[in-house]
């Protein structure tokens, strides 16, 4: 099935109930670099942003933070919450010692990538994959 | 109004049906255009 996430994406561990609760309650509860937020309207959630501290010595300079991935729904989108989400990431982020901000995007996932360089990211990397 | 609060464990059952509805709304956007390319 081809989607905005390209066609090499493992659906698997989110519709896999043990796959994804395992991975959000790792970031939540165990992590101690794990960064969660959620939107609420009304008590509803109705977005939420994850992701992590983390430093590649090797690879980085700075200590980083990455958003691991990040939703709102359809009916609050283009309301700003999406950029509360990633306020208050960058917050936590900060106190926990990042010093730089990464998010990756699929390529053909044009909507997020705008969303993204609309919050101040700039494109920095490119990874290049072939099937062998 | 929305609110903004750090996730704890009450809140992973939320997120994970979010993270669902995530990958369910662009497969699903992708099967529109795939069938509207093909009625026009």
């Amino acid at each position: 099935m081809r989607h905005k996430f390209g066609n090499t994406y493992s659906l698997e561990w989110t519709f896999s109930e043990n796959a994804g609760q395992k991975y959000f309650r790792y970031r939540i509860e165990e992590d101690e670099n794990g960064i969660v937020f959620v939107a609420f309207s009304d008590n509803v959630p109705v977005g939420y942003i994850c992701g992590c501290k983390f430093r590649h010595k090797a690879r980085t300079k700075q200590n980083m933070a990455e958003i691991e991935n990040m939703f709102v729904e359809g009916n609050f989108r283009n309301q700003g919450v999406g950029k509360l989400l990633i306020d208050a990431f960058l917050e936590k982020a900060k106190k926990l010692g990042a010093e730089r901000l990464k998010v990756g995007a699929i390529f053909e996932n044009e909507k997020a990538i705008s969303f993204y360089q609309k919050n101040g990211f700039k494109k920095h990397e490119i990874i290049l994959e072939k099937d062998i | 109004m929305v609110n903004i609060k750090e996730a704890t464990i009450d809140d992973l059952k939320a997120i994970s049906e979010m993270n669902l509805d995530l990958f369910k709304f662009e497969t699903q956007i992708w099967q529109y255009l795939f069938i509207g390319m093909d009625i026009f």
